[in-house]
């Protein structure tokens, strides 16, 4: 166990793909079940709205879907396993994979604003925050 | 296992699927390799790539898939994935298609490589 840990530790500052892929081939072996931990997803805050990256290579529309409710986003996208009929497969590691993700957004969003594209396998969530909770500019006076 | 030494995935030995350098982090993308008849597919999970930055060649029985990504909000990385190959393949015949940020690569089958129906003459 501390091995693993320490190996973790390294793998950290070199970086951190290489540790959730590992998480994810331990959370495999556990469930049994393909999960989505190697696509990278970000939120980035900026200023008047957030924005989520996430890489979902080939996730079709109708393969995900979106929530956002207050300060909550969801997203839910499942690839499944690809059929190639009639050919011979040497090698298989793609695979099917299920993302499901809530993210506690710092400040309510608002829903109306909320875009979402996906493109090459890319998703990109652009959220306003609420009005209430727009940056604002002070104007200074001078006296 | 009639074809291990077709294809064959230089990179896969040790089981890690990354490596860094000091420069730029490289990741090796994971790759679904398929033989029909008439050519071989190599299709791999590249993310928001822009096809001018896509580097696939084929030399000396080795092909090479190489990508630099540069997703704005997440950090740039550098996708390569090298493999052995049968001989004989044409570079020129070999085509890619970038569909849902999955790359997928044709790979003509030479005609020695191809099945071929044995008529039987009766003499």
């Amino acid at each position: 166990m501390f091995t693993l840990w320490t190996d973790f530790d390294r793998a950290i500052f070199r970086n951190p793909w290489r540790v959730t892929r590992q998480l994810g081939r331990l959370a495999d072996e556990a469930a049994r079940a393909p999960v989505g931990w190697n696509q990278r997803m970000n939120l980035i805050d900026k200023g008047e709205a957030f924005e989520l990256v996430a890489e979902l290579p080939g996730i079709k529309e109708s393969e995900l879907d979106l929530t956002v409710q207050h300060d909550v986003l969801t997203l839910r996208a499942e690839r499944a396993a690809v059929q190639q009929e009639g050919l011979l497969s040497h090698r298989q590691e793609r695979g099917a994979y299920r993302v499901q993700r809530s993210l506690s957004l710092p400040v309510p969003v608002d829903p109306e604003q909320t875009k979402a594209v996906l493109k090459d396998g890319v998703l990109r969530v652009t959220m306003a925050k609420s009005a209430a909770h727009q940056p604002r500019h002070i104007a200074v006076r001078t006296d | 296992m009639r074809n291990e030494n077709e294809l064959q995935n230089t990179v896969d030995g040790n089981g890690d699927l990354m490596e860094s350098t000091e420069s730029r982090v490289t990741v090796h993308p994971p790759v679904d390799i398929y033989e029909g008849e008439d050519a071989y597919r190599v299709v791999a999970d590249m993310p928001g790539l822009r096809s001018d930055q896509f580097s696939i060649s084929l030399d000396h029985e080795m092909l090479i898939v190489e990508a630099q990504s540069d997703v704005d909000g997440l950090p740039p990385l550098h996708y390569l994935r090298k493999f052995r190959v049968v001989s004989g393949l044409d570079p020129s015949q070999v085509s890619a298609d970038y569909q849902l940020g999955v790359l997928t690569i044709k790979l003509p089958k030479p005609a020695t490589l191809k099945p071929r129906k044995i008529t039987v003459s009766a003499g």
